[in-house]
């Protein structure tokens, strides 16, 4: 249920809208309520406002609604309408202010009771809503006949430029005259031109024969298309109580007397914003008390984990313990045996060989031989040629050949140096020769890095190297013996 | 901002009450994100000791499996006397039973350098014989160490000296690799013979005073 003050020439009326409609009340009503006004000193004004903006522009509109409507503080600027660019509607040059000129009839009416005021408009600026809302033409008179009294409200271009409420019959011809007296007003105020032109005309109820006396005074009635044009209210008042019950624009009552109203509303909004603001509130929380919830069950389980793996490595460690020896140093000693001692290749692996094929050659024998085993990054065969040893003194170690397997640290060095029998000839020289270079490079794990036979091949013959002196030749070979297992400092068991 | 006064006056009780409502809303949810975090912050850092654990555990357990795995071997070498700071004297006295043993002409002569670390290794000089003696190690550092004995023996054959070296490994406390040899000056007796044998040995560690 809504309530409504109508504040009329004849005192304050009290109405209640429900169901049925809008039902009149004996007394002021407690809950919010709408006030409408239908006095003769409703009026509008046009104010012309330069080229500012903000507060300056507020200041300047007040400035200029106080001096035109003093002794009333119902007065309100309207909003502007046709803007032809941005600039016109950011700051409109001529602004409609509408006033009510009775503060103190109106304050009278308003002081009875404590319910909260919504707002107040006119009459005449509700018939102007009315108007724009139905579609009307641009420049029009809307006429509400009344008990004696015809209100006549005339929009130009849409903006309501004229109220007064004048006394009047109720025959056709009396109010189409006094509308006529309206337009005579406005042509010799000059606010329409003085012209054949017809103007036409919004009747919210009237008497019988109403088009024709409109027509002899050049005036035509206009049809509207809202809903009480087709079916005529019990009350031409009722439209507009309906109307003001929206709040439309032009509400006069300042935010003092609307105070209570306001604050009720901002009191919803200020509950609206906390109580969603707590809803959301709990909804985060509810997500962070589930996620910490879950994360300390999480917690639990992995204290839990841990109290297991913790006992799980004291045993382990009992477990080395018992053995009473450090597990690296058993990794290290292992290690060490195996890397430097089990893996080396033995003397016996090149002393074998090289005596089973010296001793093919009868008459032949071992000069030297010189067994190293290489450590680091050591390579074989790098040292210089030995003086007076021409058949190797021009060769330069080959790099190590595919043979050349396994972990550097167990490579060995093999010198043999052969001394041939006194006499051999050039063609059993090469024989012997390449019989033994074949032989070496076919030993497991030998990779000859420099052989005499392929710089004979090459070399210069002479009598000299024939015969009465022992030819001596040496050979440089590596010796690899491969890697069989992984060591423990792996950590991975053989 | 003067015309709105009354409307906050009027309007005071649901302001209170929202901003009380506003203000109750945040402190509960930065009450809640806060225990959330601090939640969690315990969570990772369970987590971390967990993953910490449970290496130290991967490894213990790598450490137990290796010692399963070589002690066998390991009590072997340490009966061989590969553990501890070697029998360097034993060495000696074995090489001169060894070569007494094998019946070798009286041509042995040795010299057992001082002991360096394995990182130290490298090849010896030209001649075989051992490199100039360095700056004195301290033999209680830590870390394997090598032992050079070079021996050498005039007037004998190839085989006699393999048996020599068979005999002496055999019947010596220690590991040793021959690390090199040198067979020159053949003669109707025999050749010159000049080997370095490389022991290696791996010291036990310092038990601290209090350590079990």
């Amino acid at each position: 249920m809504k309530h409504l003050i109508y504040i009329g020439p004849a005192g304050a009326e009290y109405w209640r809208q429900d169901r049925g409609g809008w039902q009149r009340l004996a007394q002021a009503p407690q809950g919010p309520v709408w006030a409408v006004t239908d006095l003769a000193e409703e009026s509008f004004s046009e104010i012309q406002i330069p080229r500012i903006f903000g507060r300056d522009r507020a200041n300047f509109l007040e400035r200029q609604m106080a001096a035109r409507f003093p002794d009333t503080r119902y007065r309100t600027v309207l909003p502007a309408r046709g803007a032809n660019s941005l600039m016109e509607r950011l700051a409109p040059p001529r602004q409609m202010v509408v006033a009510v000129d009775a503060a103190d009839r109106i304050d009278a009416a308003l002081g009875v009771g404590d319910a909260p005021l919504v707002g107040l408009w006119s009459s005449s600026m509700l018939l102007a809503t009315l108007a724009g809302r139905a579609r009307m033409p641009a420049d029009l008179f809307v006429v509400l006949p009344g008990d004696g009294v015809l209100r006549i409200v005339f929009l130009k271009n849409h903006q309501p430029v004229l109220a007064r409420l004048a006394p009047s019959g109720t025959q056709a011809t009396e109010q189409a005259a006094e509308i006529a007296r309206t337009l005579r007003h406005l042509e010799n105020t000059r606010v329409v031109e003085r012209s054949e032109r017809r103007y036409p005309v919004l009747m919210l109820g009237h008497a019988p024969d109403m088009d024709a006396a409109l027509a002899a005074h050049r005036l035509d009635a206009v049809a509207s298309r809202a809903p009480w044009a087709k079916r005529a209210p019990a009350d031409w008042r009722f439209p507009l109580f309906d109307l003001a019950l929206t709040s439309p624009p032009g509400q006069l009552a300042p935010a003092r007397l609307r105070a209570s109203y306001l604050a009720q509303r901002f009191g919803r909004f200020a509950y609206g914003t906390g109580a969603l603001c707590l809803g959301a509130a709990v909804w985060a929380t509810s997500g962070h008390t589930l996620s910490a919830m879950q994360a300390r069950q999480a917690q639990a389980q992995t204290r839990q984990q841990l109290q297991q793996v913790g006992d799980e490595l004291a045993r382990t460690e009992q477990a080395i313990a018992r053995y009473g020896v450090a597990p690296d140093l058993v990794r290290q000693t292992v290690a060490l045996d195996r890397q430097e001692v089990a893996q080396a290749p033995g003397l016996n692996d090149a002393l074998g060989p090289m005596a089973t094929l010296v001793g093919r050659n009868p008459g032949h024998r071992v000069a030297r031989l010189d067994w190293r085993v290489l450590t680091g990054a050591e390579a074989a065969c790098v040292k210089t040629p030995a003086q007076g040893d021409p058949q190797t003194a021009d060769s330069v170690p080959p790099a190590p050949t595919a043979n050349d397997t396994g972990n550097p640290a167990h490579k060995v060095e093999l010198q043999l140096e052969i001394q041939l029998a006194e006499g051999t000839g050039p063609r059993e020289r090469a024989r012997v020769l390449s019989e033994l270079s074949l032989g070496l490079s076919r030993a497991p794990g030998v990779s000859v890095l420099r052989d005499p036979a392929k710089v004979l091949a090459h070399a210069a013959l002479s009598s000299a190297q024939q015969t009465g002196t022992a030819q001596n030749f040496t050979w440089c070979m590596s010796l690899a013996k491969p890697v069989t297992t992984a060591t423990p400092a792996s950590g991975v068991a053989p | 901002m003067n015309s709105w006064n009354p409307v906050l006056a009027h309007a005071r009780r649901p302001l209170i009450l929202s901003g009380t409502l506003v203000a109750l809303s945040l402190a509960v949810f930065f009450a809640s994100s806060y225990w959330h975090e601090h939640v969690q912050a315990g969570l990772t850092q369970a987590q971390a000791e967990l993953a910490t654990r449970q290496a130290a555990l991967t490894g213990k357990q790598n450490d137990l499996r290796d010692t399963q795995a070589h002690i066998d071997e390991f009590h072997a070498l340490e009966q061989r006397g590969l553990l501890g700071r070697g029998d360097r004297e034993g060495w000696v006295e074995q090489l001169l039973a060894s070569h007494q043993r094998t019946g070798l002409p009286p041509t042995l002569t040795y010299a057992l350098q001082a002991s360096k670390p394995v990182s130290q290794q490298s090849g010896p000089t030209t001649d075989g014989t051992a490199q100039a003696p360095t700056t004195p190690e301290d033999p209680a550092a830590a870390g394997p160490r090598f032992h050079d004995l070079d021996l050498t023996l005039s007037d004998i054959h190839e085989e006699e000296l393999l048996v020599l070296l068979q005999d002496y490994a055999a019947h010596v406390k220690g590991r040793f690799r021959v690390h090199a040899c040198s067979l020159a000056d053949p003669t109707p007796q025999g050749l010159s013979a000049q080997c370095r044998l490389r022991f290696f040995t791996v010291p036990l560690p310092v038990k601290t005073p209090g350590t079990t």
